[in-house]
């Protein structure tokens, strides 16, 4: 029991000491250590931009996922980076550039990249590098609306002088491409590279570089596909047949002056596949004159296959030929029955529709180089007037009206889908 | 007796050129696809749309008429002005048919005073698949548990039966 006794008054004693010596060293009034001397210790930190940290890539314009009529329409301008969720998770519409945590200066941001490329075959045809637009915000230094610049083959200054990013910053990055009007329908991917130091020498080349380039960007990094696309216009001006006889047939290059001829439907230069082209209209109703009551007090109607058309495939000199005129089709709902698909083209690549005669060209605008020479399908308009209408009465004086209508299809397709 | 046909410039341009759309069957859907429509000419054009064929009862279209400003030619690189146009599809709960197809045509009107007026078409082709109804399918795991956990249960109530 003593002995016991004897331990904690022992550790009793040992633990007041500690405690004593304890207070005696550090307390505020008696902190100074015996002998010890002030001393200066002289580190010097280096300016170190870091590391670049590049997210949210590779720069994908297209925003749906693609397919054979997904993509990017060509001849349009400025079309964003979109945020591909379906890719990857959290996936933003613009490129985030950070320095890592050793940053410790501001630093210029600087940019380069190559053409996007046609993926099958890129010899073939490719979107300039300066398609494509960039602009941000460098964090804040620039306020908006903020400047938009073009890439180039060479260095381009994105944040640099005074508007410089801040150590362990960032800047978010918006991109936006224009898709050349009758580029192909095809995948298109190029390079990016972003680059950075701390000061504000501007960059010369990517040899010559001193910096840090940025960690997920290159090849594959800009990517685009162009969907197909078809576009036509019909330029004309009015054709006048002039006045005509019951009975007569005129011919809009004879009779009367040929304003307007001949008629052109042009395939557009921004059309990238092969197209098939259709034509269709209503029969001619009196809307003047006696015409507009003839038929028991009703407007007399003359059958619309008494129109008739030629085009350049048959050739110029053909049009005096009634052979080589191709009857319009008129069994389209609301007008006269009896025209077959027989009477239209015999050149025909896709399959004829009843609704639909024509098919008169196919094209596909599109030269190796990346530019299109639109194509003028040249046509000649003729009509016969008929002695009676189709009432049975008398063709009466007066003016006709009818419509016609002009459609185009991708190569081999249908023109109507019911 | 005068008869005149007339046309001056008409045009338009559309992507993409079909749509291809496939559903499970027995859902209540709703899809939003967007079409761009193109004015290539350098004069205002206006836009119409419909909607054929059987897949018309499950579309609509907005807007369904609207113009475009003038373009940079028909012959010209420069980029077009063109217009969005969201096309929504509702499926409902049930459907008699597996696929349904038509078309959603866009017309530029036919220019206004002359006596045989002219229109340009354009149209996508639409097909809507009603797929198969999903069925529900455990995975092996979960099969196996179920059979383990039902034979403990019969042992169990065995166990209890000789215990009593």
């Amino acid at each position: 029991m003593k002995k016991q006794i004897l331990a904690i008054c022992s550790m009793l004693i040992v633990i007041s000491i500690t405690v004593a010596l304890s207070y005696f060293f550090y307390s505020g009034v008696n902190a100074q250590i015996p002998y010890a001397q002030p001393t200066t210790a002289n580190v010097t930190i280096m300016g170190h931009v870091g590391y670049l940290i590049v997210n949210y890539t590779p720069i994908v314009f297209t925003p749906i996922p693609s397919g054979s009529d997904n993509g990017l329409q060509p001849g349009t301008r400025d079309n964003p980076k979109v945020a591909r969720t379906d890719l990857r998770p959290n996936d933003k519409t613009f490129v985030r550039v950070s320095t890592n945590s050793s940053s410790n200066v501001n630093w210029c941001l600087y940019i380069n990249g190559t053409d996007v490329n046609m993926t099958l075959n890129p010899i073939y045809q490719y979107i300039p590098i300066n398609n494509i637009s960039f602009n941000t915000s460098c964090n804040g230094s620039y306020s908006a609306p903020w400047p938009t610049k073009r890439l180039s083959y060479g260095m381009q200054e994105v944040c640099c002088g005074s508007n410089k990013i801040g150590p362990r910053n960032f800047t978010d990055i918006y991109f936006y491409i224009d898709i050349p009007a009758g580029w192909l329908n095809q995948t298109y991917d190029g390079a990016l590279w972003f680059y950075a130091n701390g000061t504000s020498t501007p960059a010369e080349d990517n040899s010559t570089w001193y910096g840090t380039r940025g960690s997920g960007a290159g090849q594959g990094n800009t990517s685009a596909i162009v969907r197909q696309y078809i576009e036509f216009s019909l330029g004309w001006v009015p054709i006048g047949f002039g006045t005509m006889t019951p009975g007569t047939t005129s011919n809009a290059s004879v009779t009367p002056a040929p304003a307007g001829f001949p008629s052109n439907v042009t395939i557009g230069r921004a059309t990238n596949i092969y197209v098939d082209l259709y034509v269709n209209g209503t029969n001619l109703v009196g809307i003047s004159g006696a015409a507009l009551t003839a038929c028991a007090g009703s407007p007399a109607q003359m059958n619309a296959t008494q129109i008739t058309y030629a085009n350049t495939t048959m050739g110029a000199l053909d049009i005096v030929t009634a052979a080589f005129y191709k009857t319009l089709d008129w069994s389209r709902t609301g007008v006269k029955e009896g025209a077959t698909t027989s009477n239209c083209l015999d050149t025909v690549t896709g399959p004829l529709n009843t609704n639909w005669c024509g098919n008169w060209y196919k094209n596909k605008g599109m030269s190796i180089n990346g530019t299109v020479n639109p194509s003028d399908i040249t046509s000649y308009w003729n009509i016969t007037v008929p002695t009676q209408v189709l009432c049975g009465e008398p063709t009466p004086a007066g003016t006709f009206k009818g419509d016609i209508s002009f459609k185009i299809v991708r190569a081999g397709r249908l023109p109507d889908v019911e | 007796m005068g008869i005149c046909l007339v046309t001056i410039v008409n045009a338009i341009g559309l992507s993409p050129l079909s749509m291809d759309i496939t559903v499970e069957k027995g859902k209540e859907v709703e899809i939003v696809r967007n079409i761009q429509v193109s004015n290539p000419e350098e004069s205002p054009i206006r836009i119409s749309t419909r909607v054929t064929g059987a897949v018309a009862d499950f579309i609509t279209i907005q807007p369904d008429s609207f113009e475009l400003p003038a373009g940079p030619g028909i012959r010209s690189t420069e980029a077009r002005p063109y217009k969005w146009v969201t096309v929504t599809f509702k499926i409902p709960r049930e459907v008699k048919q597996s696929k349904y197809t038509g078309e959603i045509v866009f017309t530029q009107q036919p220019v206004l005073g002359g006596t045989m007026g002219v229109s340009a078409e354009l149209g996508i082709g639409v097909s809507l698949n009603i797929g198969q109804m999903a069925l529900a399918e455990f995975p092996p795991y979960i099969l196996i548990m179920m059979f383990v956990m039902v034979v403990l249960l019969v042992i169990s109530v065995g166990f209890k039966r000789k215990m009593v």
